[in-house]
């Protein structure tokens, strides 16, 4: 980014998808943040762990891999050959099938996430290393509140506007209740190969049809949504800012959100989780620090482990989001002449893609 | 020059013609008394760090102590005396000895002598024959001199140029001194604490240049006087008000304006200072690209008043009265951290301090103070949104009497006093401010505590060439009730889960005790007239500290006394020094070595939020640090060009070490502190090219402060999390900067009445774009970033040059 001056405020924050402003007063005062190498000396191959347990039926996942080194960019580096146990607090234990790619899964008819019960899981690494992470709890989750949009302009040329998306939650009178949203929108497409090729003559742009029913998901990645009661138990907690969708079009849009319970172990590991990804370098900001997850190596207490396996109750709440309210039209995004093709291409399912049709569409 | 033609110059010998005996014989043969007072015209005060030669068979020269006194023991014969003091007329007596052995100087302010516009820590001489190490003295015009950020002239700034004294970077509250957090350094006006140096979050200090008289900062050496905190201490005097005749002065800037007014309410018995300055800065708001930066609102004004009576020569009553407020509105919550939704969130905080001080003179050479001081910080944050509406209050009241003696005669000067303080803090108290808001009230428990202390501190003439100050501070801390103090399991880290109930202490009840000796030591030997070799040791404790664990403080972070958990803080400092002179005092030049360690400092557990925290000991992890370094000054004091360049060497770590293997990643690893910068090059010139005008340059080089570099990445739940875990290890890029100001004073004529002058400055000149801070994120956007880089970014605050220009007048 290039220097931006204002003639007014000191520092600006820029701070994930929310913008927030912070200090002082100037005449003429720029704040910039320029692109930066800072050389690290790097020490990867650290185990995570990443997986829940919720009170939805199963298969439930547990993703094992190495953590990397800060400027990787390609490789991948998953953990086959574990054993992957999964127990409660009343004696059910189930291990995990190894599903390649570091994936491990229950069975669908195996052990069930149940509200009340601790669930841990224990991890023992083809190096002979044994990890096993603290017992969390699976609290109960709140109803999914009230939803609603608030229309935005935006300054950029390709977008004329966007829709900000609140939710108004009822808190249970309990105290020390945490919640986590994610959101995905799904779209369902009708051609699954687009290919735009410049030649000299001009650009050509080809599509082919999908060979099957085929939707497009755009989930919320590097959202992490949090919120808690501690200053409003038992009150409604207001405009949690779920996030944003783009005025790119006058259909409805659809969103899965999913409303998750936390521990407050797990709350403060997304929230620490959440400033490290999102910090701005602002002189107010917390400076950066180890976020401790919940797995700790039990054959070599010094070493660090990264990750979390947590326990949540999930309640799921599909919608299509109206977005003609307001009176202006989108920008017209389309810019190219398609070839439609006669072959099909397949729907491959994928993080961006599935044949599968979302829950309440 | 000008002094002769002065019709104010009194000069009154007194007792003139008594004899005094002679007490020392010497080869040369017998020495004679004469001793006299420097006071300031027209308050006729005491006048402290005056430098007198005494010119005749033999030229000698010393300076005025305290009380303004001096003493020499001069052979027979005539001699010119002189009283010589930066920024004043120069007056000179001619004396006989032995017949005439008792004088008296008045000295008056010359705003236009060359001299003043030395940009000057201390005098010439006494940098190499006061029995101080590490203190600096800036008088206001000093600090005028120096370019200003928006033309806004900064005491805290300033400081900041001196060596041992650094921030976490610019725009942040407060100053680190010689390895100290922000919070351990005294700041008082007038004998009131000020526990927020800044307005608008950091940008200026909260003192009006106009109405202050000087600041005297004590880095090593700290007198038994003063305690409270382990750093420093930073003395900011209020302008005595001119008992003669009524003189108004201000000056329009672009961020803030300023206004003055002082002068006798009776002539010669009361007078009045009252100085106010006030911020306009909304309109500028108004200039930004974004919406929500043009809701910002920002304003602030303060209030400095002294009123000082003077029913006799002896009795001397002052009333000073500070009031600063800050009003600071910002979109979001991000600040707030009281994890409540809000469109915007108003910053609110405001100090108001109150001293009363008595002085009176038993005789020449005994005299007290009694001073009572009420003062009162008080943050509040407030969200206006209907559904969330809340009002966060919180604030720190102190109240102190204090009783100073002092007695000064012949080779001794002693101090002694006693002091008590009361504190009262009310960490934080949330109010729901509407019928809709779902807020839920959360009062914190208020704190209460006692703070007592006696001193004796002693300076004596050893020999002509040893003096020594030495002191001993006694202080006693009391927590009191009505507190509950939690219980937790032992044993086991504290935490809200390991909390296993509670003992209840009754309003006035002594629920911990804290205390000690703080002795301390200056010596000063004397290697040759212009070389002084000395030597320190001080020892302070701190019962009150900030507790914030953000990388610049908030004016709305909380200060915390010491508590059944929360160990006092202490700090022990060796300082060593070698002072030399060269060419009749025209250069000057300074070593000073320091070595600190201190005692519980603290350290905050990861991730928690210290916002409305109802159990701080959960929080807060408490260790060690050290600090020293090496800093080297060298100053030209005289001439059209004045100055200095000083070079500092500093290392400062903290040991954060817990018993528990939950903090274990901190263990026995000594971290940089986040203010810590070993190499600062400070330049600080300042060149006169004629009576009116002068050019004004800093250039300030540092190293970069550090900042924890994650040493890899780990994918969770679709988003790449950088992994930070060896704390401060890396360092952001040089820090340099230089500014240049041109001050046109007002006309130096003294027949007009009304006088102006501009002062117009520039801001990092070379538009650098100084890093703040280096940060790691992910993009964040809606696909799945699993090939995703983690990209560093650097962050600058003022990154490019700012002008500013100022209108300053007096009436």
């Amino acid at each position: 980014m290039s220097g931006r001056r204002y003639f007014a405020i000191v520092i600006h924050h820029l701070l994930g998808k929310r913008w927030i402003w912070a200090v002082g007063v100037a005449l003429i005062l720029s704040q910039c943040v320029t692109s930066y190498d800072p050389n690290i000396t790097e020490n990867a191959q650290k185990l995570v762990v990443d997986g829940t347990i919720t009170n939805q039926p199963g298969p439930y996942k547990i993703r094992l891999q190495y953590s990397y080194p800060y400027t990787n960019q390609t490789s991948v580096n998953t953990i086959g050959g574990a054993i992957v146990v999964m127990s409660d607090d009343q004696g059910m234990t189930e291990k995990l099938t190894d599903r390649g790619q570091g994936l491990y899964e229950t069975s669908a008819t195996g052990i069930k996430g149940i509200v009340g019960r601790k669930y841990h899981i224990t991890i023992k690494t083809p190096d002979g290393k044994t990890y096993v992470s603290n017992p969390e709890l699976l609290k109960p989750v709140a109803e999914f509140g009230k939803f609603y949009t608030e229309y935005q302009q935006t300054n950029s040329a390709k977008l004329r506007g966007q829709f900000a998306m609140y939710v108004d939650v009822k808190d249970p009178s309990t105290p020390n209740d945490f919640y986590r949203w994610k959101w995905a929108h799904y779209e369902e497409v009708n051609y699954c190969l687009q290919t735009v090729t410049t030649t000299p003559g001009g650009v050509i742009a080809t599509r082919n049809k999908c060979c099957e029913p085929c939707w497009k998901i755009e989930a919320c990645n590097g959202c992490i949504i949090l919120a808690n009661d501690r200053l409003t138990n038992g009150q409604t907690i207001t405009r949690v800012p779920i996030g944003k969708i783009p005025f790119d079009g006058v259909s409805s849009y659809f969103i899965l959100f999913e409303q998750h319970s936390l521990t407050q172990e797990a709350y403060q590991f997304w929230k620490g989780v959440d400033s490290q990804i999102n910090n701005s370098g602002g002189i107010f900001d917390l400076p950066a620090a180890t976020v401790v997850g919940n797995v700790n190596c039990t054959s070599h207490p010094e070493e660090q482990v990264l990750g979390y396996f947590g326990a949540s109750s999930v309640v799921y709440k599909s919608m299509y989001i109206p977005r003609n309210t307001t009176a202006s039209l989108p920008y017209n995004s389309d810019y190219f002449n398609w070839i439609d093709l006669t072959s099909c291409y397949r729907c491959q399912e994928s993080p961006y893609r599935t044949q599968k049709a979302p829950l309440g569409w | 020059m000008a002094f002769r033609a002065t019709s104010y110059l009194v000069l009154v010998l007194l007792s003139l013609g008594s004899y005094v005996f002679a007490q020392n014989s010497s080869v040369l043969g017998a020495r004679y008394i004469v001793t006299g007072r420097v006071l300031h015209y027209p308050e006729k005060t005491p006048f402290a760090g005056v430098t007198i030669v005494a010119r005749g068979p033999e030229r000698l020269v010393t300076t005025t102590k305290a009380d303004g006194t001096f003493r020499f023991e001069l052979l027979r014969g005539k001699y010119a005396m002189v009283a010589r003091m930066l920024g004043y007329f120069t007056e000179e007596t001619p004396i006989i000895v032995p017949e005439d052995n008792e004088l008296e100087f008045l000295l008056r302010e010359n705003a236009l002598l060359l001299q003043e516009v030395q940009v000057s820590e201390t005098k010439a001489e006494q940098n190499v024959s006061k029995v101080e190490i590490g203190v600096a003295k800036l008088t206001i015009k000093s600090i005028k001199k120096i370019p200003a950020v928006l033309g806004e002239v900064d005491v805290m700034r300033s400081l900041q140029l001196l060596p041992g004294v650094s921030s976490v970077g610019e725009g942040a509250t407060g100053i680190n001194v010689r390895g100290g957090s922000i919070d351990q350094n005294l700041i008082l006006i007038d004998d009131a604490p000020v526990y927020n140096s800044s307005h608008l979050m950091g940008l200026f200090s909260v003192f009006n240049p106009d109405a202050l008289k000087d600041v005297t900062f004590y880095r090593g050496g700290i007198p038994a006087q003063y305690g409270g905190r382990t750093s420093s201490v930073i003395e900011v005097r209020v302008k005595e008000p001119d008992a003669e005749k009524w003189k108004v002065q201000g000056g329009v800037g672009l961020v803030a304006s300023r206004l003055m007014v002082d002068g006798p309410l009776i002539k010669n018995k009361m007078a009045l200072l009252v100085a106010t300055r006030a911020s306009f800065s909304d309109y500028l708001f108004r200039f930004a690209k974004t919406a929500s930066l043009k809701g910002t609102k920002a304003n602030f004004y303060d209030i400095t008043s002294k009123l000082a009576i003077k029913p006799s020569t002896k009795n001397q009553v002052y009333i000073i009265f500070y009031q600063g407020k800050d009003v600071f509105k910002i979109a979001g919550d991000s600040l707030a951290r009281t994890e409540v939704n809000a469109t915007s969130s108003v910053f609110d905080w405001q100090t108001r301090n109150l001293t009363a001080r008595w002085n009176h003179a038993f005789s020449e050479k005994l005299f007290a103070n009694l001073t009572a001081v009420y003062s009162r910080y008080a943050p509040t944050i407030t969200n206006p949104d209907s559904a969330n509406a809340f009002e966060l209050k919180s604030g720190v009241t102190y109240k102190n009497l204090k009783l100073d003696v002092g007695y000064v005669a012949g080779k001794h000067k002693i101090d002694v006093g006693l002091s008590g303080i009361r504190y009262d803090i009310q960490p934080g108290d949330l109010q729901p401010t509407l019928a809709s808001s779902n807020i839920n009230p959360l009062t914190l428990q208020k704190e209460q505590g006692l703070e007592a202390a006696a001193y004796w501190n002693h300076e004596i003439e050893v020999s002509k060439q040893l003096s020594v100050m030495y002191g001993l501070r006694y202080s006693w801390f009391a927590a009191l009730g009505p507190y509950r103090v939690n219980a937790y399991e032992p044993n086991v880290p504290r935490d809200p889960t390991t909390m296993t109930g509670g003992v209840d202490y009754g309003s006035g009840k002594v629920i911990k005790t804290y205390g000690g000796l703080e002795p301390r030591l200056v010596a000063r030997l004397n290697l040759s007239p212009t070389t002084s070799l000395k030597f320190s040791f001080n020892r302070m404790y701190q019962y009150l500290q900030l507790i914030s664990n953000t990388t610049a403080a908030l004016p709305t972070d909380r200060w915390k006394l010491s508590d059944a958990f929360l160990k006092p803080q202490i700090g022990d400092q060796l300082s060593l020094g070698i002072f030399k002179n060269w060419q009749k005092d025209t250069y000057e030049t300074s070593l000073e070595l320091y070595y600190k360690r201190l005692t519980n400092v603290a350290d905050y557990r990861n991730g928690t939020n210290l916002t409305l925290l109802e159990a701080p000991e959960t929080a807060i992890l408490q260790g060690t640090g050290r600090s020293y370094g090496a800093e080297v000054l060298v100053r030209k004091n005289t001439g059209f060009l004045t100055g200095w360049v000083s070079y500092t060497f500093a290392q400062t770590e903290y040991l954060i070490n817990s018993p528990y293997s939950e903090d274990k990643y901190r263990n026995g690893m000594y971290y940089p502190a986040n203010f810590n910068k070993p190499h600062t090059v400070n330049v600080v010139l300042n060149y006169r090219i004629s009576r009116r005008t002068s050019w004004s340059f800093n250039w300030v080089y540092s190293t970069g402060r550090p900042i924890t570099y994650p040493i890899d990445k780990y994918f969770v739940d679709n988003v790449y999390v950088p992994n930070y875990t060896l704390r401060n290890q890396a360092k952001i890029p040089d820090y340099h900067r230089l500014d240049i100001g041109l001050n046109v004073d007002a006309l130096p004529t003294t027949k007009r009445k009304w006088q102006s002058g501009w002062a117009f400055s520039v801001y990092n000149l070379y538009a650098r774009q100084n890093a703040y801070s280096i940060f790691f994120r992910t993009k964040n956007d809606n696909v799945l970033q699993f090939y995703n880089k983690v990209n560093a970014y650097k962050l600058s605050i003022f990154g490019t040059l700012i002008p500013s220009i100022t209108y300053n007048f007096t009436y």
